[in-house]
């Protein structure tokens, strides 16, 4: 076993992360028993490292999207993400990148 | 969509530099995870879930303010203080938070005391469950499945791994945290602190030592 450190977040994505679930529990948005419920179930999966990001933040970003259905089960997750790619392809390198709505 | 090499993909050229290496097209460029991160969050902002000035503060929060320094003063408040020791060993949630220490989603903790008899260290089982007010973000290994498993087959044999050796007699009590419950180990005071002040003993005391996989430092000087 490793007792080796790495930095907090390996990447902002990560940090964005934590802080939505921080936030969606404190505003009592999110059951904090329920998340870790499923975050378990996530870790146990075996998600892999990115190259921009751990392991345990894939488990923890895919446990909060499916926490989001369960609070809201008609969010389009897949609609949002390709709004997210298609303003990524149309904006310059370097600007940052915005969603128009 | 322009693009055919998905994201996840994308970087499996072994030239280690930037994602757009090799195409013609200057436009930006997203990670899968971070295109997953940014729809949760503008779904969430969308529908009012969250305040994004309050998702800054907590980033930085947690990025820069909250650590195992806060820990350590508990700690070390804890054995220059009796009172106040008697404070967070009845109720740590409250103790804690006269220090200005507080969970802000709501989690209960505990402090649990280490003596001669008892070593005592702290794991989540199930995720990765961490007493955030007072050490701020866990280290990878605490998320890591050996540390959990481990943890609770083999006590002794994690705090080997963290070069920690313990008298035979003393008997090592694991903690699971849970999202309710989190708790702080409270080292015993190393010997030759007498007549040191808070400050002093805050830098002896690790956050390995708060979670119980290690031992405060030794004293050096005051």
């Amino acid at each position: 076993m490793s007792k080796s450190d790495s930095p907090n977040f390996a990447a902002p994505w990560e940090a964005t992360a934590f802080a939505l679930k921080a936030h969606l529990v404190a505003a009592g948005k999110l059951d904090a028993g329920r998340f870790s419920h499923i975050l378990g179930e996530e870790m146990a999966r075996g998600h892999t490292d990115q190259d921009d990001g751990t392991a345990y933040f894939v488990a923890f970003v895919t446990a909060l999207e499916r926490a989001l259905l369960e609070i809201d089960p008609g969010a389009d997750l897949a609609a949002e993400q390709a709004a997210w790619r298609d303003a990524a392809e149309h904006t310059p390198h370097g600007e940052p990148i915005t969603l128009k709505r | 969509m322009s693009s055919n090499h998905s994201p996840a993909h994308g970087h499996a050229h072994d030239d280690g530099e930037d994602h757009h290496h090799g195409h013609d097209h200057d436009h930006s460029h997203l990670s899968d995870m971070d295109i997953r991160v940014r729809a949760l969050q503008s779904l969430l902002e969308a529908k009012g879930y969250i305040d994004p000035n309050a998702l800054d503060e907590l980033i930085q929060l947690y990025e820069h303010e909250v650590g195992p320094q806060n820990g350590a003063r508990v700690v070390a408040k804890a054995w220059t203080d009796p009172a106040y020791a008697e404070r967070l060993f009845a109720d740590a949630t409250t103790a804690i938070a006269e220090l200005g220490y507080t969970g802000r989603q709501g989690e209960h903790m505990v402090a649990l005391k280490n003596t001669p008899d008892t070593h005592n260290m702290v794991v989540c089982t199930l995720c990765s469950c961490y007493p955030w007010p007072v050490l701020g973000l866990p280290p990878t290994w605490y998320k890591s499945a050996p540390y959990r498993a481990k943890a609770v087959a083999d006590p002794r044999g994690v705090l080997a791994d963290f070069g920690v050796s313990l008298p035979d007699e003393t008997y090592i009590e694991v903690y699971d945290s849970t999202a309710e419950v989190r708790y702080l180990v409270v080292p015993m005071r190393p010997d030759g602190t007498e007549g040191w002040d808070e400050a002093a003993l805050a830098n002896l005391v690790t956050r390995d030592a708060m979670i119980g996989t290690g031992l405060p430092a030794l004293p050096t000087s005051p």
